[in-house]
């Protein structure tokens, strides 16, 4: 009886870019984003820190939006490209400037939040540059330090206070 | 604000074990009973290894999550962890000098015995002939009476186990802290938001000034928790928000000004003088946010955490306080 | 968590995949945020999801402004209202309630529609329509359109007046006034933190002034205080003919009387009712402050 019902689970078949490169296959409809990165594609970088959307450790990119991969079905990345820390750097061995300037700054400690946080990094400074951003109080394209801590708001870090987190991040825009 | 610094025997040991190693290659293995949780603790013991080994940091490693081959330790608490596991690497590398010492002096040809340990060289500080180092791990492990580049090493602090009355000299060193902070009350809203806040702490001999800076940091904003929004709701023993909704964690967006001025002293007990720095940063802020509300709202006292409701219902209090006098 | 799913690529597909479901259970899913949580929580058994966010329909993802004001489709994003300038200069009470939704993360793909059809009494953008006046745009499997305006759209706590043969397609927002010379228009959200907060109480408004400083339209809505959001007519009434910045101590007072008097808030472990109703009285009066 239980496995009349199993068999019955209807595959959806899904082709999308992941960290560059094509990825096709077949998932329940009710998979979501998370799951299919670290169970099913072995991409364990991408951290499962509360499963509901509250703390942004799960962060990857959909088409350069930082979203809660937790959060999102994974048939809705057909078609689409994803980001995940794996493929933040670009496989020649040197740090992604978001990384680098996260080592610099001393904003890693457990580094669990750091996954999550890096992509929300990443994903900020790409809204900046293509003008996907809130509009301003400063009117500038790139963020004062607290449009930077607002940005942030959705990724929760139990060690560094964030500090040196949004550190990096003003680096990154003030270079 | 006093707090132990170091080596609190909370337990009857607050020890810590090493065990070093140096391969024929030139590269250092610490092996440490200390764990690592993102404190800093490896790049600090690794940093002490290099210095006074020099040996490249890149061919340090540390090793500290395995069990079956680690010594003992106490665990990442009380502040311990550069104090006690820092204590013990410098216990290891000096018996292990010891016996590199001795085959340099043979290998150089001199009845002295005292080195300096430089870019992967060993010194002598009277020639200044110099031997690499890589090469005396190996002649002491192929020429008679082969032996390996290892020590081991326990530290215990000196401190003492609290007696029935919990008494006593209880920690290896002690840490001193101030905090002034400076809060703005909405007496709309009962919110209370944190602005400003000074830290003034005793750190011992800096260490790693971006290490520590994360420690006060990371420390202060759980203090800030502690004190506006932190609390485990408990009903008949069940705890009712065992989530990331409702038990409230602060986010970048809450994070206050915070002014660190660091008191660098030589802890005399410390290695290189340095403290424990870890805890002290988030013990006096939820005191001293709790006086700055009752200092702005004129009350005397409120209890933890400061939630917007506590503070709308103390100033109502005084409202109806107020009327009665009149 | 288990469900089947339905992935329609136009409207039209999107209205035979409802049809065909009306025998059964089926939830329609937009970014799924509330939707993904909720079944999380409590999985149920059997349920299809039919998943907008593959539709291709302009009229249902994205924006139209004309002379008679600005329709937003049920799919368009937090985020987009956000980054929205003129949104930002028109109607501030909706930009601040979807800057202040949830998380940058969240924003990217939570929904107008979504934050509406749920209808919690906390709903943040729920709430600033309801100032706003908004009128909801339902289409049926028939291909019908109907429209009602937002108030008669909650009906209790998550529930709508959606039928089951129909969808949320667009929302509209009326011009402001040709008369308006300054607009008062934002959100207020009480929570304890800065950000992540759902809201504790939450008060919305959108009040326009002509050039003498005489108040013309009012709406005024408040969030978590009652079953559903709730728009405060009768405070919205009183303000009409005085003038903004002329407004007494006693005026507000009254005006937060008024607005309280729809206030009918619970105690939960997020507040109690007495908090609830103590910082709505004082937010109202802020306004003029
Ligand atoms: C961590 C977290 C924080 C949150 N914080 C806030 C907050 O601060 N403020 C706030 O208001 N909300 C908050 N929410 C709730 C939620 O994110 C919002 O309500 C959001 O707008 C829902 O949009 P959605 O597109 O994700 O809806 P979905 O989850 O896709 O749908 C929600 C409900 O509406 C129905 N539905 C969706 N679209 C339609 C349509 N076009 N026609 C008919 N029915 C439809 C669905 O069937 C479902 O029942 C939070 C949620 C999470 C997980
Ligand atoms: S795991 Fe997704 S937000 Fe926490
Ligand atoms: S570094 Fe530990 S949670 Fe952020």
């Amino acid at each position: 009886m239980k496995k009349e019902k199993i068999n019955k689970v209807i595959k959806h078949d899904i082709s999308f870019k992941l960290n560059g490169k094509k990825v096709d296959c077949s998932i329940k409809g009710s998979t979501v984003l998370l799951d299919l990165l670290r169970d099913d594609l072995e991409l364990k970088g991408t951290k499962a820190g509360c499963n509901e959307g509250e703390c942004g450790a799960c962060t990857v990119l959909v088409d350069d939006a930082p979203v809660n991969s937790c959060l999102y079905l994974a048939v809705n990345v057909n078609g689409k490209s994803v980001t995940t820390i794996e493929g933040l750097a670009n496989g020649d061995g040197e740090l992604h400037p978001v990384q680098e300037s996260l080592v610099k700054s001393g904003a890693v400690q457990c580094g669990f939040c750091t996954s999550g946080m890096a992509m929300a990094i990443k994903a900020m400074v790409s809204q900046y540059e293509s003008g996907q951003h809130v509009p301003g109080e400063s009117g500038n394209n790139f963020p004062s330090r607290e449009e930077i801590k607002k940005y942030l708001e959705g990724n929760l870090c139990r060690c560094t206070g964030y500090v040196k987190i949004v550190d990096s991040a003003e680096k990154l825009f003030s270079n | 604000m006093l707090h132990v610094g170091g080596g609190a025997k909370i337990y009857r040991s607050d020890g810590c074990g090493t065990t070093l190693k140096i391969d024929p290659y030139g590269y250092c293995t610490i092996i440490t009973g200390s764990n690592e949780i993102g404190q800093g603790s490896e790049t600090v013991l690794a940093m002490m290894a290099s210095e006074e080994l020099g040996i490249d940091l890149k061919r340090i490693k540390v090793i500290n999550t395995d069990t079956d081959i680690k010594p003992w330790d106490v665990g990442v608490h009380a502040s311990r962890t550069s104090f006690v596991a820092g204590n013990s690497l410098l216990g290891a590398i000096k018996i292990l000098k010891e016996k590199l010492n001795k085959k340099a002096g043979e290998l150089l040809k001199t009845a002295h015995s005292e080195f300096e340990y430089d870019g992967g060289e060993i010194i002598s500080n009277k020639t200044k002939e110099h031997i690499a180092l890589d090469k005396v791990v190996r002649e002491m492990h192929f020429s008679e009476p082969n032996e390996l580049a290892i020590a081991s090493f326990f530290y215990e602090p000196t401190s003492k186990f609290q007696d029935k009355e919990f008494k006593g000299n209880v920690s290896g060193s002690y840490a001193f802290a101030a905090q002034a902070i400076e809060v703005e009350v909405d007496t709309y809203t009962g919110n209370v938001r944190v602005l400003d806040i000074y830290v003034a702490q005793d750190v011992g001999k800096v260490l790693n000034p971006l290490l520590l800076g994360g420690q006060i940091e990371g420390g202060i904003l759980q203090g800030v928790g502690y004190a506006l929004t932190e609390e485990l709701l408990m009903h008949e023993g069940k705890i009712l928000n065992s989530n990331f909704h409702n038990y409230k964690m602060l986010t970048a967006a809450d994070i206050p000004n915070i002014h660190f001025f660091p008191i660098e002293t030589n802890d005399k007990e410390g290695p290189y003088g340095a403290k424990g720095v870890g805890e002290a940063p988030l013990i006096p802020t939820a005191a001293a946010i709790a006086n700055a509300v009752c200092n702005a709202l004129d009350i005397e006292v409120i209890d933890l955490p400061i939630t917007p409701e506590k503070v709308l219902r103390a100033i109502a209090e005084k409202k109806k306080l107020k009327k009665e006098i009149v | 968590m288990n469900f089947e799913i339905i992935n329609p690529g136009t409207t039209k597909e999107l209205l035979g995949a409802v049809n065909k479901l009306q025998k059964e259970k089926f939830r329609f899913g937009a970014g799924c945020t509330d939707l993904l949580m909720e079944l999380k929580k409590k999985p149920e058994d059997g349920l299809t999801i039919i998943n907008l966010s593959q539709v291709k329909d302009s009229s249902f993802s994205g924006i139209k402004k004309s002379a008679k004001g600005m329709r937003l489709g049920a799919m368009f994003t937090a985020h987009k209202i956000v980054v929205n300038e003129e949104i930002k200069n028109a109607f501030n009470v909706l930009h601040e309630s979807a800057h202040n939704l949830a998380s940058t993360q969240i924003r990217q793909v939570a929904t107008v529609g979504g934050n509406l059809c749920t209808a919690s009494p906390s709903g943040d953008i729920a709430c600033a329509l309801v100032a706003l006046d908004a009128t909801c745009e339902m289409l049926s499997t028939t291909g019908k359109r109907r429209e009602i305006n937002i108030k008669e759209f909650f009906i209790g706590v998550r529930t709508t007046a959606i039928g089951k043969n129909e969808v949320l397609y667009g929302i509209a927002v009326p011009a402001n006034e040709k008369k308006t010379k300054t607009i008062h228009s934002n959100f207020i959200k009480i929570g304890t933190r800065r950000s992540m907060e759902c809201s504790v109480v939450s008060l919305a408004y959108h009040i326009q002034v002509n050039e003498e400083g005489v108040i013309i339209k009012a709406g005024v809505s408040i969030g978590a205080s009652a079953p559903t959001v709730r728009f405060a007519e009768e405070a919205c009434d009183f303000l009409i003919g005085k003038k903004f910045k002329a407004i007494s101590q006693k005026e507000k007072e009254e005006f937060a009387e008024k607005v309280l008097s729809y206030a009918s808030p619970i105690t939960d472990i997020r507040a109690t009712s007495w908090y609830r109703k103590e910082v709505l009285f004082n937010i109202s009066k802020s306004i003029f402050e």
